[in-house]
Order: structure tokens, then C-alpha cells, then sequence
């Protein structure tokens, strides 16, 4: 009974309907590794244990926002305000914290609090008042950079020992940050895929009229991923601030263009419902070793800009291909 | 043996042979088709309806100016015939009663009670699945695999809060692919790639592994676009749901396959219930002239059209 149906599973050629349904996700941890091998070759100072480390922990920032993305994405949106959101969320922890130890969990509660309440707007104006997802977040784009400058230009407040030491802290020489990291990336895989609301969120991506006839309450939906998409990126604001010390009003300011890049790179569709979590993964990091890489054959950063552009471009032209069949 | 009776006009309508069934032994076709002929009969003969006593369920829908008045009783697992011209209402009706596009007036009464259909998933809870005539728009996820779109229907019974259990999903799906003959019986190919009648399948596959089972089903014109064999396959799905207790509408505006199937035949003009006809009555002529020329022209030239104007 038990290897029946693994024996008619191979039978189908099951590793093909892997690889086809997979192929995205192929594609970036190809290109990762191929990055990893041709960085190596080139650069003798990245062949230490240590640089790869420090790769991967510049890398959590984007990750955890380009995640946040991913699950409004996915689901058919686009979030624009999230470089935003993490702007708001670091500038009012390093406030509230002010230095001091004893105020971390009101600072981090409070920022999450912020990324819970403009998510709730944003899900509200594209559920509710049906504003295009690409117009209503690009608005509250304007209004939380408005809110973050008009608050102050120059840095203010600054982060607690404690919460900054997250960054530099490892048990057993592992870094904390990679621990909370890899806990992070397992419970997103795990929503994603695991879950009712993950599959929703595909199927309301993939065609949102037959998952609304199979009863998938797709406003609800919706409106959920732009709620998890803003307290996520308000996490990834907080986790930014233990690089920056201090909040300013323009923490997250490139972080809407990178998110999205490595959400295309880990072969995100922007149609939405699909892509993976372990794909948008493998893209924060290709961008991550990319930056590394140019640092490493000392490109200046426009090149950089270059390169990335013409990644993309390639990719979609990939995915497009595929899609004519 | 009404079951028996269904399979042959099912064959003839198939395949466009009169075969006349006065008795077994006077089977009028030609003898190559007598040989597939017996096979089907032999095969219905085997699946002659297990009849769940169901639970009795009317469904009532009333229109505020005409009132139109549909009832679908389950009760006799009957499969109830919805023909009309196309533009007569008969997808209007269907998109109502599925919360798919709410009534603007009236009330759908379900056991006498009316009950609220503002979406989809409100008829569904209410035991009233609607399957639309655009299954590539409306059905199916095509770029997701066959077993995410079986399953999708199911995720709550799948799954203990809000966690799915892959394993569960994976025997549903292949349990429904081996039961209801899709082909290819992969189970994680895109949907997109089956042809219209495995789609078509797969969309009635999706609410037949269903548990609860729906109380209503209505199929939206089930065999358009679809080929003789999966023509074949989606009658006998229809079937299976008549035999796990559903009630069936079908909506269709190929008359013969309106005639075979149903054992009830509501027919629609201009967006009003025209004229109920019972399974004796059926005949091709019947509905067109009520479909065409409405209530009243009708009861007056079957009259003899005395008092035609």
C-alpha cells in the first residue's frame, strides 16, 4: 500500500515535474552558484570563511524585505511603499529606544505596530476602496517618506546595545543574525506552502476569478498579504537599524528597486501565483554576492546597475519564452 | 433500468444513431455498433443509481417583478434540465444562484428559508455549487497543477488550523485522477496542459471529492468544446454526482443532450421560466416552441390556435 503509490510517482517521471515546476527556482540558485564559483576564482579575499559570512549576513536586509514582497506579489499585487514602511518602522524604534535596553520591547512592538497599521491601509484601499495595487501603495509611498522627513532630515534616536550587538553576536560561532535568518526563511517556506493562506495566496495570484468560485474569500486574501507584507517589511526596517545605529528618513530608500529585483531574480512572477520562498532566496543572495563580486574585481557601482539591469532583462525574456510555450 | 434507458439515449445521442430500445432483445443498430452497445449496457446495468436517501432540499429562486420560480429537489437525485434560447437567462440564473453575480432583486429560498448569496463561497456553504461555462476563465488555475486545483475546493477538510497536510492532499488528488479517468493520471502537470474535456474534468472532479457533498450542482453548458469520449466520461460524472446525492441543473443548448439527461426540463425565454416539462413530455419540438414562442403562444397553438390573434 505504502509503495504503491511511490513506484506509480516515478512512474510519471516525477523529477521532470520537478524540474519543470521548480525551473524559476532552478534558475536563480544556478545562477548563485555560478556567481559563487566565478567570485572565488577571481578574488583570493573571498575565499575566506569570513567574507562569505559577512555576505550572507549583508544579505538578511534585502531578504526579509524581497520576502515581505514576495507574499503580496504572489498573490497578485505589488507593494510599492515597503522601503517606505521600513523607513517608518526603523526611524520610530531607534526613537522610542533611545540607547537604552529596558525600551526594546516597546520600540520593536511599536514598529511592528506601524507596519501592521499601513498594511491595514494599504490591504483597505486595494480591497476596499478598489484603488490598482500599484497606485494606492505607490501613494502611501509618498505619504511615509513625507511622514519620515517632515519628522527630521537629519538621524534621529539611536538603537540599545543589545539590539545593535544582534548583528556582530554568534553562538558557537554561528552569527545570531543567521539563526534568526534561517528560522525566518523556514517559517515563510512553511506559509507559503504549507498552509491554507499560502495556497490561497497562489491561488488568488494565479486566477483570481476560479479561486473566488472554489470559495477562496479572495479579498480576504488579498488584504491579509498586504498586511503581511507590511509587518514584514517593518522587521526588516528594525533589522536594518541594527547596521545604522540610528533611524534616518532614508533607510529604505533603495530598498523598494532591490526587493523587487530579487523577487524577479528568484523567478517571482509579477503576474503573481508563481514563484517560491527558496527561489526569492536564492535571488536576495545572488544580489548580495553580486555586490560582493564587483567589490571584489573593484567595478565601480554603476556597472553594478548595469549588470543587474540586464539580469533581469534576461530573465524575463526566459520566463517569457517559457510562457508562449 | 431507467438508468439503462438513460445509457442508450446517452449512445444514440453520442453517436448519432437511432438505436430504439423496446426491449433487450430488440435492439435495432447494426451489429458493430450492438457490440459497444451491449458493453454500455452492461456497465450501467452495474452502476444502476445507489440511491443515497438524501436530505430534501428545495432551492427556490423568485425574481421580484416576474417571479421566477426554480425548484431543485434532491431528493430524487433528479437532474434538472435548464434550456432556452442563448441570451434567455439561463446563465444569469446560474451566476445568481452561485453568488457569482447576486441577484439584483428576489430571494433564493433554500428549504423554504432564504439565505444570502453575496459570493461564491456563500453558495458553497449553503451546498450550492455553480461550475460556469468558461472553465478556462472561471474553473481552473491553469498554470497550477492538477492537484493544487483539485484540492483547492478542499483545503479546509484537508487541513487542521489552517496547516494542509500534503500527504492528504496528494491521495485526494490521485484517488480523484484514478477515479474520474483524467488523463494524463499525473498529478502535478499544469492544467493547461490537459486537453478541454480532462480540464472540464478536473474542474467536476474538484467539487465531487468534496466532502460534505454539494447539495446543488450547476453545470453551465459541461460539454462545449469537448470531444465524444470525454463527452462520454463527463455524463457518467454527472452521474456520480446524481449517486452521492447531489442535485444536478445542467444548462445546455444541445437539445438532445438536454433530453437525455434530464429527468426535468425547465425552459427559459427572455429571462422567465416559460414552461416545466416532465420526462414524458420531452421532445425537441416542445422546447424550442416554448423557448421561442413562450407560455401563453404555446398553450394556444398546441389548442389548436382557435383563438390565435
Amino acid at each position: 500500500m505504502s509503495s504503491q503509490p511511490a513506484l506509480s510517482i516515478l512512474s510519471v517521471g516525477w523529477p521532470s515535474h520537478w524540474v519543470k515546476r521548480q525551473a524559476r527556482t532552478l534558475l536563480a540558485w544556478s545562477l548563485l552558484i555560478f556567481l559563487y564559483v566565478l567570485t572565488t576564482v577571481l578574488s583570493e579575499t573571498f575565499r575566506s570563511p569570513a567574507v562569505v559570512t559577512e555576505t550572507f549576513k549583508g544579505a538578511t536586509f534585502v531578504g526579509m524585505a524581497a520576502a515581505a514582497e514576495f507574499f503580496v506579489v504572489v498573490a497578485g499585487g505589488i507593494d510599492l511603499s515597503i522601503g517606505s514602511v521600513a523607513t517608518i518602522s526603523g526611524m520610530t524604534a531607534a526613537v522610542l529606544m533611545n540607547g537604552r535596553d529596558q525600551n526594546i520591547p516597546l520600540a520593536v512592538g511599536a514598529a511592528l505596530g506601524v507596519g501592521l497599521v499601513v498594511g491595514v491601509i494599504n490591504g483597505l484601499l486595494v480591497t476596499w476602496v478598489k484603488i490598482t495595487p500599484f497606485v494606492a501603495t505607490f501613494g502611501m509611498l509618498y505619504v511615509l517618506q513625507g511622514v519620515a522627513y517632515s519628522y527630521s532630515v537629519n538621524p534621529v534616536g539611536q538603537a540599545a546595545p543589545t539590539f545593535y550587538n544582534l548583528y556582530e553576536d554568534s553562538i558557537a560561532g554561528v552569527p545570531v543574525l543567521l539563526l534568526v535568518m534561517a528560522g525566518f526563511w523556514g517559517i515563510c517556506w512553511y506559509v507559503a506552502t504549507q498552509t491554507a493562506f499560502g495556497k490561497h495566496l497562489y491561488a488568488v495570484g494565479g486566477d483570481s476569478g476560479a479561486a473566488r468560485l472554489a470559495g477562496v474569500r479572495t479579498t480576504r486574501v488579498s488584504f491579509a498579504s498586504y498586511v503581511v507584507c507590511s509587518v514584514v517589511a517593518a522587521a526588516a526596517g528594525l533589522l536594518e537599524l541594527t547596521q545604522t545605529y540610528v533611524g534616518t528618513p532614508d533607510l529604505g530608500a533603495t530598498l523598494l528597486l532591490t526587493t523587487i529585483t530579487a523577487v524577479v531574480i528568484g523567478g517571482v512572477s509579477l503576474f503573481g501565483g508563481q514563484g517560491s520562498v527558496i527561489g526569492v532566496l536564492g535571488g536576495s543572495l545572488v544580489l548580495a554576492f553580486l555586490g560582493q563580486f564587483f567589490d571584489s574585481v573593484q567595478v565601480n557601482a554603476f556597472f553594478q546597475q548595469l549588470i543587474e539591469g540586464l539580469i533581469i532583462l534576461a530573465l524575463l525574456g526566459i520566463y517569457r519564452q517559457r510562457v508562449k510555450r | 433500468m431507467p438508468a439503462v434507458r438513460r445509457q442508450v439515449r446517452r449512445f444514440s445521442l453520442l453517436f448519432g444513431v437511432d438505436v430504439q430500445l423496446d426491449g433487450p432483445d430488440e435492439l435495432r443498430t447494426s451489429r458493430a455498433l450492438a457490440g459497444a452497445l451491449f458493453h454500455m449496457v452492461n456497465e450501467a446495468l452495474n452502476n444502476v443509481r445507489k440511491h443515497t436517501p438524501a436530505r430534501r432540499v428545495w432551492i427556490r429562486l423568485e425574481h421580484a417583478d416576474d417571479e421566477i420560480r426554480m425548484t431543485v429537489r434532491d431528493d430524487a437525485g433528479e437532474v434538472l434540465g435548464l434550456a432556452g434560447l442563448v441570451g434567455s437567462g439561463r446563465t444569469r440564473l446560474a451566476n445568481a444562484l452561485g453568488g457569482i453575480r447576486p441577484a439584483r432583486a428576489g430571494a433564493v429560498l433554500r428549504n423554504g428559508r432564504p439565505i444570502r448569496l453575496k459570493r461564491p463561497s456563500d453558495a458553497i456553504r449553503a451546498g450550492i455549487v455553480v461550475i460556469p461555462e468558461d472553465r478556462k476563465r472561471e474553473g481552473l488555475i491553469l498554470a497550477h497543477s492538477v492537484r493544487e486545483n483539485l484540492a483547492l475546493a478542499s483545503l479546509k477538510e484537508l487541513s487542521t488550523i489552517g496547516m494542509v497536510s500534503a500527504k492528504a492532499e496528494r491521495r485526494l488528488a490521485s484517488e480523484a485522477v484514478k477515479a474520474f479517468g483524467v488523463r494524463p493520471s499525473a498529478i502535478d502537470v499544469a492544467t493547461g496542459t490537459l486537453s478541454g474535456g480532462n480540464q472540464q474534468k478536473v474542474v467536476l472532479g474538484k467539487w465531487l471529492v468534496r466532502k460534505p457533498a454539494a447539495e446543488v450542482v450547476v453545470l453551465d453548458e459541461p460539454t462545449r468544446g469537448v470531444d465524444v469520449g470525454a463527452k462520454y466520461e463527463i455524463y457518467n460524472l454527472i452521474d456520480e454526482l446524481v449517486a452521492r446525492g447531489s442535485g444536478v441543473v445542467l444548462i445546455s443548448s444541445e437539445l438532445p443532450e438536454v433530453i437525455a439527461m434530464s429527468d426535468r426540463v425547465l425552459v427559459m425565454s427572455a429571462g422567465n421560466i416559460v414552461g416545466e416539462l416532465e420526462r414524458g413530455e420531452l421532445s425537441e419540438e416542445r422546447i424550442l416552441r416554448l423557448a421561442v414562442l413562450g407560455r401563453e403562444q404555446e398553450l394556444a397553438t398546441s389548442e389548436g390556435g382557435g383563438h390565435a390573434v
